[in-house]
C-alpha cells in the first residue's frame, strides 16, 4: 500500500524536484532555475506558509510525484485589505486524488483563493466546490499597421476592416506629456484604483509589490511608466520567426484621458522593436475604457480570434479565472467586472523561450 | 443503526464510483478503483454529505480516502446531529 504525504518544500528537496520539472515542464527550463524559484516562492513580499518556500510537494513512497506552488499577496476588496493566495504549478500526474489533496492543503493556508488559467479537470473540481469562475478574462488588442497585421494573422476581409479601425485609432494618439519611465518604484507608494471606480478590487499595487513582481523577476524585462496617479507596466515580446513584436501590457491604471499619451510614450520608446500589436488582459473593463477610445478592440471583435501567444503564434482560448472567498462551498455570485486582475497577476505572464 | 449506516454508505460508494458493492471492504481506497480520481472523489464526498445530511470540512474531504475512515467520519458527524 503506497504512503502518500504532502510537505512544504525545503532546499534539500530541490534537486529531486528540479528533476521532476525536467519531465513535467520540459518546455519551460526556467522552472529549474534556482534564482527564479526563489524569486517566485521565497522572496514574495507576502508569504503564506512557515517553511522555506511557499511550495508543496506530494510524495508517494518517498518519491516526489506532484506539487503545488502558491504566492501570497495583499488585496483590497470593498475598501478593506485582506490576504489572498494565487496557485501556481499545480501538478499531480497519474496520482488520481493527490491533486485534490494538494489543493486542499493550499486551502488550509489561505481563505481567499485566486486561481488563474486552469484546465477542464480543475474547472470541474472548482465547479463541484461551487467556486465562481469565468472561462476567460477579457482581452483587448490594438494594431499599429493594419495591412501588415492582417497579412501576418491571415485575416479575412471583414476582420481586416476591424484591424483598420484599430490602427486608425492608434495613429491618432500623440503627446507624451505627464508620462515618465520608472526604474524603481518607491516601496511605500501605492497606486490605488479609485480614480477608475469607487470600488475596484484587486491586489494592492504598492511600490514594494510592483518592484518584486516586475523589476526583480529574473530574466524578464518589464518596463514601467507612470503619471501622477496612474501607471503602466509592459514588456516587448518578439513574434517567433518574424521581425516584429507585440507590446504585452500587464498593468494599466491611467485615467481615460492619459491613455493616448501613455501609449504614444511606449510606441516612441520601442519604435525600433517594430511593435505591430499591443494587448491587455483585465477581468474588469474599467481600466480599458481609455484604451478602447484610442483603437483597442475587445478579443471577440474579429471572427477569427486574434492570437495571444507569439512564441510560436497561436490563440490560447483565453485565461480562466476563479475566485474562492468565504463562505466556501456555497452558491454565490461574484461580479468579476469589479476586479482589477490582469495578466500580471499569478504566473500568467511569463517569457516564452 | 450501524449496519444500516454501513450499508447505505456502501451503496453511495458503489453508485458514485461505479463499483460492485461486494468489492467495498474496510480498506477500499483509490488504489483499488481506477474511477476514483479527484473529480469523482469530490462527487463522492458531496453525495455522502447529501445522503446523510452532514457537512465535511475541507480537511476531511482531502483526507478521507479509505472506506473505514469515511465510515468513522460519517458516524461521528451523524452522532453530532
Amino acid at each position: 500500500m503506497s504512503t502518500q504525504r504532502i510537505d512544504l518544500c525545503q532546499t534539500s528537496d530541490l534537486p529531486e524536484l528540479f528533476e521532476r520539472f525536467a519531465e513535467w515542464y520540459r518546455f519551460n527550463p526556467r522552472m529549474r532555475e534556482r534564482d527564479y524559484f526563489d524569486w517566485q516562492f521565497k522572496d514574495a513580499p507576502t508569504r503564506l506558509a512557515d517553511g522555506e518556500f511557499d511550495f508543496l510537494v506530494l510524495r508517494e513512497n518517498d518519491e516526489i510525484v506532484g506539487c503545488l506552488g502558491f504566492t501570497g499577496f495583499e488585496f483590497r476588496s470593498d475598501g478593506a485589505i485582506h490576504i489572498g493566495g494565487w496557485t501556481h504549478n499545480w501538478y499531480a500526474p497519474d496520482r488520481r486524488d493527490g491533486g485534490l489533496a494538494l489543493m486542499f492543503r493550499f486551502m488550509e493556508l489561505v481563505d481567499n483563493r485566486f486561481i488563474f488559467r486552469f484546465n477542464e479537470n480543475t474547472a470541474r473540481v472548482l465547479s463541484l466546490l461551487r467556486v465562481p469562475m469565468i472561462a476567460a478574462v477579457q482581452r483587448w488588442w490594438a494594431v499599429t499597421d493594419a495591412d501588415h497585421a492582417a497579412d501576418l494573422f491571415q485575416l479575412e476581409a471583414s476582420d481586416r476592416a476591424i484591424v483598420s479601425r484599430s490602427a486608425a485609432g492608434i495613429k491618432r494618439i500623440d503627446g507624451t506629456a505627464r508620462i515618465r519611465s520608472v526604474d524603481r518604484f518607491d516601496p511605500d507608494d501605492e497606486f490605488t484604483l479609485t480614480h477608475l471606480a469607487e470600488r475596484l478590487n484587486g491586489a494592492r499595487r504598492t511600490g514594494k509589490y510592483l518592484n518584486w513582481r516586475y523589476l526583480e523577476i529574473p530574466r524578464h524585462r518589464y518596463h514601467a511608466i507612470r503619471s501622477e496617479r496612474g501607471m503602466g507596466v509592459y514588456r516587448v515580446e518578439t513574434i517567433m520567426n518574424h521581425d516584429v513584436s507585440v507590446i504585452r501590457i500587464v498593468e494599466w491604471t491611467f485615467d481615460d484621458d492619459e491613455c493616448g499619451a501613455a501609449l504614444a510614450f511606449i510606441l516612441t520608446e520601442h519604435n525600433d522593436a517594430k511593435p505591430i500589436m499591443l494587448d491587455f488582459h483585465c477581468a474588469s473593463r474599467l481600466p480599458a475604457r481609455g484604451l478602447e477610445r484610442v483603437g483597442f478592440m475587445p478579443q471577440g471583435a474579429t471572427a477569427k480570434p486574434m492570437p495571444d501567444l507569439f512564441r510560436p503564434m497561436n490563440y490560447s482560448g483565453g485565461h480562466a479565472l476563479a475566485l474562492d472567498f468565504p463562505p466556501h462551498r456555497t452558491t454565490r455570485a461574484i461580479d468579476f467586472e469589479r476586479w482589477y486582475i490582469t495578466a500580471g497577476d499569478s504566473d500568467v505572464d511569463r517569457v516564452k523561450l | 443503526m450501524s449496519k444500516q449506516l454501513n450499508s447505505t454508505l456502501v451503496d453511495v460508494l458503489s453508485v458514485t464510483l461505479r463499483v460492485p458493492a461486494d468489492r467495498i471492504s474496510d480498506d477500499f481506497s483509490p488504489a483499488d478503483c481506477s474511477n476514483w480520481d479527484s473529480v469523482r472523489h469530490l462527487m463522492l464526498m458531496l453525495a455522502i454529505e447529501d445522503k446523510f445530511e452532514i457537512s465535511f470540512s475541507e480537511k476531511e474531504i482531502a483526507e478521507l480516502r479509505r472506506f473505514a475512515t469515511i465510515r468513522d467520519a460519517v458516524r461521528t458527524h451523524v452522532a453530532r446531529k
